[in-house]
């Protein structure tokens, strides 16, 4: 964590979400908010004296002009400038809402300057966690075969949510036995099939069955995950014999 | 708020323990509002709004599978299992089912208050069509990652909330 501090002059149009940036990404420990500084750039006073000062471009969101500034893969997909491949995508909402925030995050952002920069600086803490947790994700999974079923497993290191990636490589069912859960769930794609998890056979029954997941535990629900009833191998050839029995009817249905 | 789509029995419920807590705080009691471990949107909103309806209360954390029953007689369970004294909100949202039950007991809620409701709401149902990306689902999420905790994150959003309350005592006709 750097011990610099940077100022910044009030009047520089997106001083605060700036000023959050800094912190949240550990650029700098401290940051001024002062006229002593002119409008339009920020200046920088390393731990070690050294002072530097980036100029702003007018035209562009501060956010903007700080997240083309870095190469760090992590802070871009958090202000959602990259994917987790470390392509660049067209900017998604992160940097408009904080420039001109509305609704929920327009209620709940503090009154005074000094709260509203922490305040911006704890959401993107958790912006920058949730990009490396996705990044991770995206690399974890990008390997992970995806069977003859269109199946793929998630490993216990990836927190379910991930799912999605295994879905853009191509699979239509994921399983999972994350720690906290084990189950399995339907994408779109699979319920467009008219795949219903329902109607999977040998799933334990004290699990909860939804059209489009069948799990045990969860985050809001806890639950002991040596009573689950099955292994995470068990649930995958549960699965798999499943989508073997149902899958060939369902895309004949979706051919006709 | 779309009082029509909500299960009425879920709001007539509702509607019902506020008052009973109401009465037993006035009591002196001290009353409690339980929702799930690890909570959502839903889960902050329907116990912040429940917390300004009782005037401040005790927040208890539980499993979402678990209803709150007459074991505890002064609690009131919101976004868990349906039970004898808890409300799930499946058809909507826990939030907007305690928002219609606070509005039958003459609160009202300006358009900055209805939009939130609106939009936890949305999010709960999976109705939302392109989501904010600072909705309240992901501050929740965010606020927690960067280390608040969940009974801080509930008292922050009842606190900025409350201004755009007017309690039935307050309402000039």
């Amino acid at each position: 964590m750097s011990e610099a501090i940077a100022s910044i002059n009030p009047e520089t149009d997106g001083h605060i979400e700036g000023a959050a940036w800094l912190l949240a990404t550990g650029r700098v420990k401290t940051v001024v908010i002062t006229h002593g500084i002119r409008p339009g750039c920020i200046r920088i006073v390393e731990e070690n004296g050294e002072q530097h000062e980036l100029r702003l471009n007018s035209k562009l969101p501060m956010l903007l002009n700080l997240g083309l500034r870095t190469d760090c893969l992590t802070e871009r997909v958090a202000l959602g400038m990259s994917n987790e491949a470390g392509e660049r995508i067209n900017w998604d909402t992160t940097i408009r809402e904080l420039r001109n925030p509305a609704g929920t995050l327009a209620l709940l952002l503090p009154a005074t300057t000094d709260a509203r920069i922490n305040y911006v600086a704890d959401l993107l803490r958790g912006r920058i966690q949730d990009a490396e947790e996705r990044i991770a994700a995206y690399r974890a999974t990008s390997n992970i075969p995806i069977d003859e079923f269109q199946h793929a497993h998630l490993p216990p290191s990836i927190r379910r949510h991930q799912r999605r990636f295994l879905y853009a490589r191509g699979a239509l069912v994921a399983t999972f036995a994350d720690g906290e859960a084990m189950g399995v769930h339907l994408s779109k794609r699979a319920q467009k099939l008219g795949l219903d998890c329902r109607d999977f056979n040998g799933l334990p029954e004290h699990w909860w069955a939804e059209k489009w997941t069948v799990i045990y535990g969860s985050s809001k629900a806890p639950r002991p995950y040596d009573e689950a009833g099955i292994t995470a191998d068990e649930l995958q050839a549960i699965v798999r014999d499943n989508l073997a029995r149902l899958l060939p009817q369902n895309q004949e249905a979706e051919e006709e | 708020m779309a009082l029509a789509k909500l299960e009425a029995n879920e709001v007539g419920r509702a509607v019902s323990l506020l008052i009973d807590l109401r009465r037993q705080k006035a009591d002196g009691i001290e009353v409690e509002v339980a929702t799930h471990v690890a909570p959502d949107a839903d889960a902050i909103l329907a116990t912040a709004l429940s917390a300004i309806a009782l005037g401040g209360a005790r927040i208890v954390w539980q499993s979402s599978d678990e209803d709150v029953g007459p074991r505890h007689p002064n609690r009131m369970g919101v976004d868990v299992r349906a039970g004898p004294r808890s409300i799930k909100g499946r058809a909507s949202s826990a939030a907007e089912v305690v928002a219609c039950a606070m509005q039958r007991l003459g609160w009202q809620f300006d358009a900055t208050a209805m939009e939130v409701v609106e939009e936890v709401t949305a999010i709960d149902s999976a109705k939302g069509g392109r989501r904010a990306a600072f909705n309240l689902g992901q501050q929740v999420l965010h606020l927690r990652a960067a280390g608040w905790n969940d009974r801080e994150t509930v008292g922050y959003v009842a606190g900025k909330l409350r201004s755009h309350l007017t309690s039935p005592r307050m309402v000039v006709e």
